[in-house]
C-alpha cells in the first residue's frame, strides 16, 4: 500500500509541475492521473515497500544537494583546468562496487558519468566491476580508483537504497 | 487466440462501422453545417489567387498545387522545423537499438537487453513519460498538446521498455496485442459517439458549442468547479486512446515479427 501512496504523491507533484498551474481542474486531473499511473507502475518500480522511509528520503535530498553543489562544481573546475593546460592522462580503469540493488548501482554509475572527467563505459555485474574512462588516471589499483572516483557516491547509495 | 478475433471485439468493430455509416449519411444530408462567411476565407482567397498566378508573380509559388505550396513555400518554416523535430526524435530512438545502427546482433537468440543501468533508468523514465503524456492529453484544451501529441508521447514508454529490456517484458507487464486492439477500437467508438451525439438534437457532426441553426445546446464547458472545454476534453481523451494504442500495436507486432523470424538475423 505504501508504494501506491508514495508514487501517487510523486506523480501528483510531477503533474502539477508540468501544468504550471494550481487551478482546481489541474489539481483534480493531477489526482486522477496520479492514481492511474501509480496503480499501473507501483509494482514495476518498487519491489520492497518496507524500504520507503523518510530517513532514506532525507539522505536522497542531502545527496542531491551535495552532489550538485560540491562534487559537480569540483569536477567542472578540474576539467576546465585540464582543458586549458592540456594536462591529461586518459585511460580506462576498473572500479569495484559492493551494492546489491539495481537502483544503487544505477545511482553510482550515473553519478560517475554525470561528473565531467569520468564516464562509465561498461559494467560487469558478475565481477561487480564498473569500467570507467578517466581523464586523469591517478591509479590502476581498483580499490584506490574507487577511493578517488566512487566512494562518496557509494556511501550515499547504500544509505538511500540498500 | 491465434489468427481469430474475439466475439466482443467483432461486436465493437461492427458497431464502429455502423456508426461511421450513420455519420456519412448525416454528412451527406447537410450535417456538416453552413459554409463560413466570405470574410474569414480571405487567406484561402489569397492562396488561390497567387499560388500559380502567371500574370502577377509578386507572391506566386510557381505551382498549381496549393497545398504543397503552402507546406513548402508560404508556411515552409513550419515544415522544416517539424522535420527537424522528427529527425531528432528518430536519432534518439536509434541510440537505443541494441548493437548499434549497423545491425550487429549481440547474443542472438537471447533476450538480455542492455546493461542493468539502462534497464533501471528506462523503467523510471517510462513511468514519468506516462504522467507527461496524460498531462499533454488532458490539458490539450488549455495549453499546447492534445490527444495526438499525448498519445504519441505515451508510446515512448513501451518503446523504452522494449529497447531497454525486451518485448517479452512488455507483454508480461500486460501490454497485449488483443487488449491494445480492443482499447483502440473503444477510443474510435468514443470519438464517433461524441461527434455524432449533436445529431440527435438536429445539430451538426463534431459540434462542440451551441451554433446558430442548430438545436444542440453544446457540451458543458464547466462541470461544477471543473473546466472541461466542452467536447474538447472527450475528443482528446479518446484520441489519446486511439493514437497511443495504435503505436503500441505497431511496436509489439513489429518486434514480435522480428523475433518470429529472428533466427536468420
Amino acid at each position: 500500500m505504501r508504494r501506491y501512496i508514495v508514487l501517487f504523491i510523486l506523480y501528483f507533484i510531477i503533474y502539477l509541475l508540468l501544468s504550471g498551474g494550481t487551478y482546481f481542474t489541474d489539481i483534480f486531473f493531477a489526482a486522477v492521473v496520479a492514481a492511474i499511473a501509480s496503480a499501473l507502475t507501483a509494482k514495476l518500480l518498487v519491489r520492497n515497500e518496507e524500504k520507503l522511509e523518510l530517513r532514506r528520503l532525507y539522505y536522497l535530498l542531502k545527496y542531491f544537494f551535495r552532489y550538485m553543489l560540491v562534487d559537480e562544481i569540483r569536477a567542472h573546475i578540474d576539467v576546465a583546468r585540464r582543458v586549458l593546460t592540456g594536462e591529461i592522462r586518459p585511460g580506462i580503469v576498473a572500479v569495484p562496487y559492493y551494492v546489491g540493488s539495481n537502483y544503487a548501482k544505477t545511482l553510482i554509475a550515473n553519478s560517475i558519468t554525470n561528473t565531467p572527467g569520468t564516464v562509465v563505459v561498461g559494467i560487469d555485474d558478475r565481477e561487480k566491476l564498473m569500467y570507467v574512462h578517466w581523464i586523469d588516471v591517478k591509479a590502476l589499483d581498483p580499490s584506490t580508483c574507487r577511493m578517488y572516483i566512487s566512494r562518496v557516491f557509494e556511501e550515499y547509495a547504500i544509505k538511500i537504497f540498500e | 487466440m491465434r489468427g481469430g478475433i474475439s466475439r466482443s471485439s467483432a461486436a465493437i468493430i461492427s458497431l464502429a462501422i455502423a456508426l461511421s455509416l450513420i455519420l456519412v449519411y448525416f454528412a451527406a444530408k447537410g450535417g456538416l453545417g453552413g459554409h463560413p462567411s466570405a470574410s474569414i476565407v480571405g487567406i484561402g482567397q489569397f492562396i488561390v489567387n497567387n499560388t500559380y498566378n502567371v500574370f502577377n508573380r509578386t507572391y506566386w509559388a510557381g505551382s498549381p498545387e496549393a497545398v504543397t505550396s503552402i507546406i513548402w513555400d508560404y508556411r515552409g518554416f513550419d515544415t522544416i522545423f517539424e522535420t527537424t523535430v522528427l529527425f531528432a526524435a528518430v536519432m534518439a530512438a536509434l541510440l537505443l537499438v541494441p548493437g548499434g545502427i549497423r545491425g550487429r546482433v549481440q547474443g542472438a537468440g537471447k533476450d538480455e537487453g542492455l546493461t542493468l543501468i539502462v534497464k533501471t533508468a528506462s523503467k523510471i523514465i517510462s513511468c514519468i513519460v506516462v504522467v507527461l503524456a496524460l498531462n499533454l492529453a488532458l490539458r490539450g484544451y488549455i495549453s499546447p498538446g492534445g490527444g495526438f501529441a499525448g498519445g504519441s508521447s505515451y508510446a515512448i514508454a513501451p518503446l523504452l521498455l522494449i529497447a531497454g529490456l525486451s518485448v517479452f517484458y512488455l507483454v508480461r507487464l500486460g501490454y497485449r496485442l488483443s487488449r491494445a486492439i480492443g482499447l483502440r477500437t473503444l477510443g474510435l467508438v468514443g470519438l464517433v459517439v461524441v461527434s455524432s451525439l449533436p445529431l440527435l438534437y438536429m445539430g451538426y457532426i463534431i459540434q462542440n458549442q451551441a451554433k446558430p441553426g442548430s438545436m444542440f445546446p453544446g457540451y458543458p464547458v464547466f462541470l461544477g468547479p471543473l473546466y472541461l472545454g466542452g467536447s474538447l476534453i472527450y475528443m482528446n481523451v479518446f484520441e489519446f486512446l486511439v493514437v497511443s494504442m495504435e503505436f503500441i500495436i505497431i511496436f509489439i507486432a513489429m518486434f514480435l515479427l522480428d523475433r518470429g523470424c529472428g533466427g536468420s538475423a
